[in-house]
């Protein structure tokens, strides 16, 4: 035996079935049961009456609309000042630099060679290799003008503490300690040199 | 003056006839948006975004539809595309007492409120073509062809999503 169709069932729900379908439900126990199921949900869906805000509030509505409407359009960049989206690019934003960091203080002094001409008296052919300093990136005490912690601040601002929480990009308690500790001498003593200039430069 | 006329105006930069085919369509478009998000909140937001999208894509707007049908179309997307919809735990249906309506007291209303509350849960967790299907034609009562226009597909398959639907609903307030 063939069963009713969707289409079918839903003729049927409605009023509007072909006699064949009428007809197929005297024989088939299953699409009357199937078909008894569709109306308990329908009646289900009843009991839930229209919401109808209060006048006040569509008074208001169309207002509202003309509001938005006037508003200035939303630039790319909104999307940053969204909390949860914002403590992601945060936390990327802070674990790249820690990697990047970390990366730059593991590497080993870079020596270049340079390659001169050979000295007078040495054999044809044969070069010195002199060493020379590496060139040294002057740190950047401005962080207003570093344009990469300007991203991460941008991102951070509207950041409340809770939503960094459950991101789960608050510190752990102890956190700041463990890494203190972690840190080398020299580490150390630049992480003193730039809280140092930090309470000055706010007046702290 | 009628929708169509209103367009036109709107088109032609009145802003006064569009605020009139706000004003007409306003219930109708957040009912919908309220059947979709179940919070007068979220159905505010989205019904007033719903009319802003409107009126940036009335310079497109053909007339080929009814303003109420294209008015639909937008409302569906929004609600469909809104990301984070939040659902409330629903209990079984039949955990819950039927309730004899014409004799209502308090504790009888509030026992209404709360499986009105289970079933929007439910249409909540719908699939959205299915969920679309459901609130059109069960709370607002429109034709299924209608619902085809609005929904960018054909009679049979808005049916057999209201089908779908429905099995899918009975389904969810059982399992539970």
């Amino acid at each position: 035996m063939t069963h009713l169709d969707p289409t079918q069932f839903v003729d049927l729900l409605e009023g509007s079935a072909a006699s064949a379908a009428v007809a197929h439900l005297d024989e088939c126990p299953g699409c009357t049961a199937q078909l008894s199921a569709l109306r308990s949900a329908i009646g289900a869906i009843s009991t839930d009456d229209a919401a109808d805000p209060s006048p006040l509030f569509w008074e208001h509505f169309s207002s509202g609309v003309n509001q938005r409407i006037d508003a200035p359009r939303s630039g790319w960049t909104d999307w940053l000042r969204q909390p949860r989206l914002a403590a992601v690019v945060a936390g990327a934003a802070v674990l790249i630099a820690l990697a990047f960091g970390a990366r730059m203080l593991d590497l080993p002094q870079v020596t270049p060679k340079i390659t001169t001409s050979a000295p007078a008296g040495s054999r044809s052919g044969e070069q010195v290799v002199a060493s020379q300093p590496a060139p040294v990136e002057e740190p950047r005490d401005d962080v207003e003008a570093d344009g990469a912690w300007a991203v991460v601040r941008t991102a951070a601002e509207d950041l409340a503490y809770e939503d960094a929480e459950a991101e789960g990009l608050a510190p752990r308690p102890g956190s700041a300690e463990i890494a203190v500790l972690q840190m080398s001498g020299d580490e150390r003593a630049e992480l003193a040199r730039l809280i140092e200039n930090e309470l000055k430069r706010t007046g702290a | 003056m009628d929708d169509a006329e209103l367009v036109k105006l709107a088109q032609a930069g009145r802003r006064d006839a569009f605020d009139a085919i706000v004003q007409r369509h306003q219930r109708r478009v957040y009912q919908l948006c309220y059947r979709f998000v179940g919070n007068h909140e979220d159905a505010s937001d989205l019904a007033q975004d719903v009319f802003v999208r409107a009126f940036r894509a009335l310079p497109r707007f053909k007339g080929d539809a009814a303003v109420g049908t294209w008015l639909h179309r937008i409302a569906v997307n929004v609600c469909l595309n809104r990301k984070a919809v939040k659902v409330p735990r629903f209990a079984p249906i039949e955990q819950v007492e039927p309730v004899d309506v014409t004799s209502e007291r308090a504790d009888a209303a509030v026992l209404r409120g709360e499986r009105a509350k289970q079933v929007r849960a439910a249409v909540a967790r719908l699939p959205p073509k299915q969920r679309a299907a459901l609130i059109l034609r069960t709370y607002h009562d429109l034709p299924h062809d209608e619902i085809a226009k609005i929904l960018g597909s054909s009679v049979g398959a808005v049916k057999a999503n209201f089908f779908h639907a429905l099995a899918n609903l009975k389904r969810l307030m059982e399992s539970s």
